[in-house]
């Protein structure tokens, strides 16, 4: 799970997101660690309160990338959550350009 | 830095900027360096000022990440600190020490440049490491 980097992200304590979420920091620092998984209501609070979504928080992203494209430097506004849709229009930019410098 | 300034700034440092109808704004280097800002996204002044910023700092000082990095970027050390560099350097484009130094309150200088306050917490920040605040 994401939680750690989410929460040195949002430079929050454990403490701060146990009580906001209403848990105790134990119980939170067992999640963290996986030493406990929370229940669904507990994920979709701390999917809320990190603003990403339960998938992401599980670490689930399912984007691929082809192996040509694998080294496209790249740099994005918003680093969140990565969809196939927003590779792909990545790639089909890097695509344009290149076609674009052929023709120039 | 007012935005069609910094229109002009890309194009003085070989930077191509498109408008696309994408979902995110992103840059990418490839035999040159070409940004894409999200129509979608730079929908109001502010907006596409502190996009574009952010873009060309990526570009200008060659800081990017590969695509595949990017797909995870929490567990990355070097994305992290790639984005922290490029929020900088956009961050200084926009403010200037005296522009910090006049102003009163972060809100109103924020409305005053047109920025977003992110932005002017990020240059703060800079400017106090580097001991000119």
């Amino acid at each position: 799970m994401r939680l750690v980097e989410l929460r040195k992200q949002k430079g929050k304590s454990q403490a701060e997101v146990a009580k906001f979420i209403n848990v105790s920091q134990v119980a939170y620092s067992k999640y963290e660690t996986g030493k406990s998984e929370p229940s669904n209501d507990i994920l979709t609070k701390l999917a809320d309160y990190f603003d990403v979504s339960v998938d992401y928080l599980l670490g689930r992203n399912e984007a691929t990338i082809p192996d040509d494209y694998k080294n496209l430097e790249t740099a994005f506004s918003d680093l969140r959550e990565l969809t196939q849709n927003q590779i792909d229009e990545v790639i089909k930019f890097s695509k344009f350009i290149k076609e674009r410098d052929k023709k120039e | 830095m007012e935005l069609n300034h910094l229109y002009k700034y890309a194009k003085d440092k070989n930077i191509s900027v498109f408008v696309m109808n994408t979902e995110k704004s992103f840059a990418i280097k490839q035999n040159g360096y070409y940004v894409a800002l999200s129509s979608r996204i730079i929908q109001t002044e502010r907006k596409e000022k502190c996009t574009l910023a952010e873009e060309i700092a990526h570009c200008e000082y060659g800081v990017f990440y590969t695509l595949s990095d990017a797909l995870n970027p929490l567990a990355n050390a070097n994305v992290r600190r790639i984005e922290n560099i490029a929020q900088d350097k956009a961050a200084i484009m926009l403010v200037s020490v005296d522009d910090i130094k006049k102003a009163t309150d972060i809100y109103e200088l924020a409305d005053d440049l047109m920025v977003e306050t992110w932005v002017i917490e990020r240059a703060i920040n800079y400017y106090k490491r580097k001991g000119l605040l």
